[in-house]
């Protein structure tokens, strides 16, 4: 191996861990494994910023997450959980299997910690007034959001550089993962039922009254920003639909990364005096956080240090195409319980590119449905396991209720291996079905 | 006798209020219920500064008694249902930091804390928050653990 390839493999290594420890602010450690490749000679800061930065991935995900800054902004996470449950009738059994399918449906088109960070503190609020216990709901809810975030590009950030790196569409993650995560989330949910319905009701006076008279619209902060971002969002949908079809069809670029941005902008043009406040809710931490790993991967991808672990995959699983899933998915949910699933999705993202230019296994499309749904599903299992989690995690705490990796594990594991087996016999059938 | 009783809004704090009270059935006591609200995780942190108007505006919408006091308040009710009045307290910072300064600050007599670790039983352990409390308080400490003390 040579001396390049040693160096790019320890940063890697040494990000990823201190990424892991969690000790230091995870940008700052992207950035500084970036600066370090600079410094080594690895990279030169022109071929960083021009070959391996992925601007596409940055530019989809500045463009979503000024959206959902205007919804958050105009209070659409409020307004939507009060119509929720309103029309649920305030019923706690209703509430727990509720919620997590509105999070996972959210998840799907939104980032997850923000749909989390409003839908955790709204399911405390509701528990403390309906005497219910909303740690199950609020687990199950980061299950769903995670399982949700599998079914479309945009639904997690692990989809958004497997997607638009290896070039797979908005319709292609819907067409291929929506129906499984859609039928893993069903055996998610089912499995949260059966764990809580028995201990979800605890006792004491419930203050129903406070919540009939509230009108759901009282959570919109903002009528005209809301229909703004609403408007926004929805034409970022549609542009993500249609956007395959006109750029090969109309051959106009409406690029993946365009659909959310031109939204975005003429949201930021048209938000008046708001538009400071919407600019300021943007994660721009995210964004770097994103850009230093990009560069970082980038450098075991130059080196060639990702080939060699290609080629060994393939030669172990040559012929062996469900093997090779299984063990892709499985892998792939097991590291990201453990370790960020972003840089993990990045590097994967290399490895089965690598192995897909070689004779005997699956196609490129199957493996990224296997990362994919096993990155983003995986991560359900611990309470660190991706970012939703953390902050779902967090929010609980600070009011009062804490979780403990314990509970968390018991209520999140049953559902994350019955969402995971789901997932595992929807590969298998499209293997057998040749449906990819 | 003063007595803290520190809650957290667990089950285990829950029991070992209930224990406290009924071992300490004739004893004249004076109650202070206590809840730490942990430090809070920095990505939360960054994230609840970016949605910081919004978040207020739900506990506004929702008539909260602000973070953490809702929990010192349902203990102090649960108190008040076992017949005993408490004040109480909330402080922010490390659990276990905080325990130990309120008990030195409040000349406390007992500190009754419950603790969910149980371990194993030729190797019991407490949680870290019962065991730092134990070995630092100015105190007697009484923990009620959920095997022990059922």
């Amino acid at each position: 191996m040579s001396v390049p390839a040693v160096l790019a493999i320890s940063v890697f290594l040494a990000t990823y861990v201190a990424i892991g420890m969690e000790k230091i602010n995870r940008t700052i450690v992207s950035m500084s494994g970036a600066i370090l490749l600079l410094i080594l000679g690895i990279l030169s800061l022109k071929e960083a910023l021009t070959t391996y930065v992925h601007w596409e991935t940055v530019g989809l995900l500045f463009g979503m997450f000024t959206i959902i800054a205007v919804l958050s902004e105009a209070g659409f996470f409020t307004y939507m959980a009060l119509v929720v449950a309103k029309k649920l009738d305030y019923n706690p059994y209703r509430i727990l299997v509720v919620f997590p399918l509105v999070t996972g449906f959210l998840a799907a088109f939104m980032d997850s910690i923000t749909v989390m960070l409003f839908f955790a503190t709204l399911t405390y609020e509701l528990s403390r007034l309906l005497k219910f216990d909303a740690i199950p709901v609020v687990v199950a809810e980061v299950c769903l959001a995670n399982i949700g975030g599998s079914s479309t590009l945009v639904g997690d950030p692990p989809n958004v550089i497997l997607g638009l790196m290896l070039g797979f569409s908005f319709n292609d993650f819907v067409i291929h993962n929506g129906p499984t995560a859609v039928v893993a989330s069903l055996g998610a949910i089912a499995v949260a039922y059966l764990q809580c319905r028995k201990r979800l009701v605890l006792g004491g006076t419930v203050d129903r009254q406070a919540l009939v008279a509230m009108d759901p619209a009282r959570g919109i902060k903002d009528a005209r920003l809301f229909k703004l971002g609403l408007g926004g969002f929805l034409v970022a949908i549609f542009f993500l639909v249609i956007h395959a079809w006109v750029e090969h069809t109309l051959h106009i670029p409406l690029t993946a990364p365009l659909a959310p941005l031109i939204p975005a902008f003429f949201i930021l043009i048209l938000g008046g005096n708001k538009t400071e406040d919407i600019l300021r809710k943007i994660d721009y931490d995210v964004l770097l956080f994103f850009i230093g790993l990009f560069v970082v991967v980038g450098g075991l991808e130059k080196t060639g240090s990702i080939k060699g672990l290609a080629d060994l995959i393939a030669n172990v699983f040559r012929h062996q195409d469900l093997a090779l899933l299984s063990t892709l998915m499985w892998f792939s949910a097991v590291s990201s319980a453990i370790v960020d699933n972003v840089p993990f999705a990045l590097s994967m993202a290399y490895v089965i590119k690598g192995i897909a230019g070689q004779v005997g296994v699956p196609a490129l499309s199957l493996m990224v449905w296997a990362v994919s749904l096993g990155t983003d599903i995986g991560g359900n299992g611990t309470p660190i396991g991706a970012s939703a989690n953390v902050v779902a995690y967090a929010a609980m705490e600070k009011h009062g209720h804490r979780i403990g990796w314990p509970r968390w594990m018991w209520l999140a594991i049953p559902q994350t291996l019955v969402a995971l087996f789901i997932c595992n016999l929807g590969l298998a059938l499209k293997l057998w079905l040749k449906f990819f | 006798m003063r007595v803290l009783f520190c809650v957290d809004g667990s089950e285990g704090a829950d029991r070992a209020l209930t224990r406290g009270v009924a071992w300490l059935k004739n004893a004249s006591i004076e109650a202070v219920v206590l809840h730490v609200i942990p430090e809070v995780d920095d990505r939360l942190r960054h994230y609840e500064r970016l949605h910081e108007e919004e978040l207020r505006e739900i506990e506004r919408l929702f008539g909260g008694e602000g973070h953490g006091l809702e929990v010192a308040v349902r203990a102090r009710e649960r108190l008040k249902q076992l017949g005993i009045e408490a004040d109480r307290k909330v402080r922010q910072g490390d659990p276990a930091t905080e325990i130990l300064a309120e008990v030195r600050e409040g000349g406390y007599d007992l500190v009754i804390l419950g603790s969910d670790a149980t371990g194993a039983a030729a190797e019991p352990h407490l949680g870290s928050v019962a065991e730092q409390v134990a070995r630092d308080a100015v105190t007697s400490v009484l923990i009620v653990r959920a095997r022990l003390g059922g």
